[in-house]
């Protein structure tokens, strides 16, 4: 016999409806931009043109081969340079994953904030445990999903490619935004 | 286009006002410029991105598949090599909110009335989310219960065969027909899901060593008289996993399969607690699953008929500990020897009138010895041995080519 009673599941239901306003985007650009460069008083945007070369380079040093253009914003406070805030793109399992990074002056990441998220599973990469994890890594750091940067069960790829997002950002940032 | 329009519109503007504040500093001046072409550019980078994001199909293929070859001691063992398993899943978006998920799944490469292959669907069903916290889906998919049955593909599980405990007592892969609700609590690391489902089918029970494993019905015009619940609880943090599950329902089924079981109940509930933790090179992982099922004296009017008569399961319990450790990792490389102990324990309603008794195969311990090869992050070479302490025949060497996208 099913043991169901149907009554149960109305508050269930009258509970969820406040959250219709809802869309996939968790943070805007700006949000993100305020959120990871408090101090920052401007962003400026830097129209990056990445050449073959520069592909291949950071290619190599990442080893990770991806021909997204990433966004790039130099955070400014009273003209000095407080770092790169970068949004990118990668696929999570089968959908996009719009996420930013932020790396100071000295190519170390600040932050990483996860802007929009499409799929039905693997959203634990959200969680702020998750991206602390990236906070003080730099060029000399692996960068690597299970060494420096743990996995999360059942998000498999989305945090993989997350982190080898990050790392290929960390690199466009050595190789094309630092300062000489 | 539109924004192309507003910018050029607000430049032309800021253009036009700067004779007027003619008090204003070239300083000002240029500094109002510098906005306006930081607002331009921000706006051509947008674009840009909408425009690979419009580009991006709603439509997405993926897949993953196994290639494994089995070696057994026992010359009267056939040994084989198998294309076990090929899984090719799609998914839609209908919008932000409404998805669609499914996997179409060949196993043993050929299915045909000479082959024992089966073309069967893993999962196919609906999903609406309403907030993180709230989502509800609908149709055929996964139930909730141990690590491998929500998370099966080759490459994120050690060992060429999926460990025993989650095959003969967690009948993994496992799916119902249904509803179901799900989310995270938060930030805070919890994940629930809650559903009603159809449930098992005793009337169809004819494997003596798989527990309640034969009775699953994988929604193919499932008997529905007796339906099921579910609840799971997960608690995740980096490199940790924590959580459980618990599946109950009646499997009688108003004796739909086998008028023996007219009337009889029969309930099935199982459930498992398990753990998974990474550090420092290390993968460890634990479950420990337990079942029942109820009137199990009348199911053995079922099993003591089958083509091979056995005792019906009355208790089922099983529970593994594993731990790999990662020797070399360079770049996409990764090798990873793993060790685990199994232990199976399903006791059956014995009856010397129908006799059937219990199984010493259903007692067993079997440890497997083994490396994960990784060439590339979805793709595995493995390479075990396993031992078993009571069906010594089913000793064997095993090798394994894994692959998701």
């Amino acid at each position: 016999m099913p043991r169901f009673d149907a009554a149960l599941w109305v508050p269930v239901a009258a509970a969820s409806i406040p959250a219709v306003a809802y869309a996939t985007q968790y943070l805007s650009v700006e949000q993100a931009q305020r959120q990871l460069f408090p101090a920052a008083e401007r962003f400026a945007p830097t129209q990056l043109q990445i050449s073959g070369e520069l592909r291949a380079r950071i290619a190599a040093e990442s080893g990770v081969a991806d021909a997204a253009e990433p966004r790039v914003w130099r955070a400014l406070r009273d003209d000095t340079l407080l770092g790169s805030f970068i949004v990118d793109e990668v696929v999570g399992k089968h959908e996009l994953i719009t996420y930013a990074v932020a790396i100071d002056a000295q190519g170390v990441v600040r932050g990483v904030e996860i802007l929009d998220y499409r799929e039905t599973r693997g959203g634990e990469v959200r969680d702020p445990r998750w991206r602390a994890q990236f906070v003080g890594k730099g060029p000399r750091d692996a960068l690597r999903l299970g060494e420096d940067i743990q996995n999360l069960s059942g998000a498999t790829l989305s945090s993989r490619h997350i982190t080898d997002g990050v790392r290929r950002l960390v690199a466009l940032h050595r190789l094309a935004l630092k300062a000489p | 286009m539109h924004r192309f329009h507003r910018t050029f519109a607000s430049l032309a503007l800021a253009c036009a006002y700067a004779p007027i504040v003619h008090s204003q500093s070239t300083d000002q001046k240029i500094e109002v410029l510098q906005q306006e072409i930081d607002r331009l550019k921000t706006d051509v980078s947008r674009m840009r991105s909408e425009q690979r994001r419009a580009t991006e199909s709603a439509t997405s293929i993926f897949g993953y598949g196994e290639f494994n070859y089995n070696r057994f001691r026992d010359s009267e063992r056939t040994s084989k090599a198998d294309l076990r398993r090929f899984v090719i899943g799609f998914g839609h978006r209908f919008n932000d909110r409404l998805s669609f998920n499914s996997e179409l799944e060949i196993e043993h490469a050929i299915a045909s009335a000479e082959d024992s292959g089966e073309v069967e669907m893993e999962q196919a069903y609906l999903n609406y989310r309403f907030s993180d916290a709230v989502n509800v889906k609908g149709g055929l998919f996964l139930i909730p219960l141990g690590i491998l049955n929500l998370t099966h593909e080759p490459p994120t599980y050690y060992g060429v065969e999926r460990n025993e405990v989650e095959t003969r007592i967690i009948p993994t892969t496992w799916r119902e027909l249904g509803f179901g609700m799900h989310g995270a609590v938060g930030t805070s690391g919890f994940g629930y899901d809650v559903g009603l489902t159809t449930g098992f089918n005793s009337g169809k029970l004819d494997d003596p060593n798989t527990g309640i494993r034969s009775a699953h019905q994988e929604g193919s015009q499932a008997a529905a008289h007796d339906l099921s619940v579910y609840a799971a609880l997960n608690y995740q943090r980096p490199g940790l996993l924590l959580g459980g599950g618990v599946f109950t329902g009646d499997t009688g089924q108003n004796g739909q399969a086998a008028t023996a079981l007219r009337g009889v109940q029969a309930r099935l509930t199982l459930w498992d607690i398990h753990a998974k933790y990474s550090v420092a090179g290390w993968d460890l992982q634990a479950l420990y699953a337990r079942g029942t099922l109820g009137d199990p004296a009348a199911v053995n009017a079922v099993t003591a008929a089958a083509a091979t008569p056995f005792a019906a399961p009355r208790s089922m319990k099983g529970w593994y500990t594993q731990a790999a450790y990662h020797v070399y990792r360079r770049g996409d490389l990764d090798v990873a020897p793993f060790a685990r102990l199994e232990r199976i324990d399903i006791r059956q309603q014995e009856d010397a009138a129908l006799g059937v008794f219990q199984d010493p195969n259903n007692l067993e311990r079997i440890k497997t010895f083994g490396v994960n090869f990784y060439v590339h992050p979805q793709v595995v070479l493995k390479a075990d041995v396993q031992r078993y302490e009571t069906d010594r025949t089913k000793d064997r060497f095993n090798l394994g080519l894994g692959y998701m996208f």
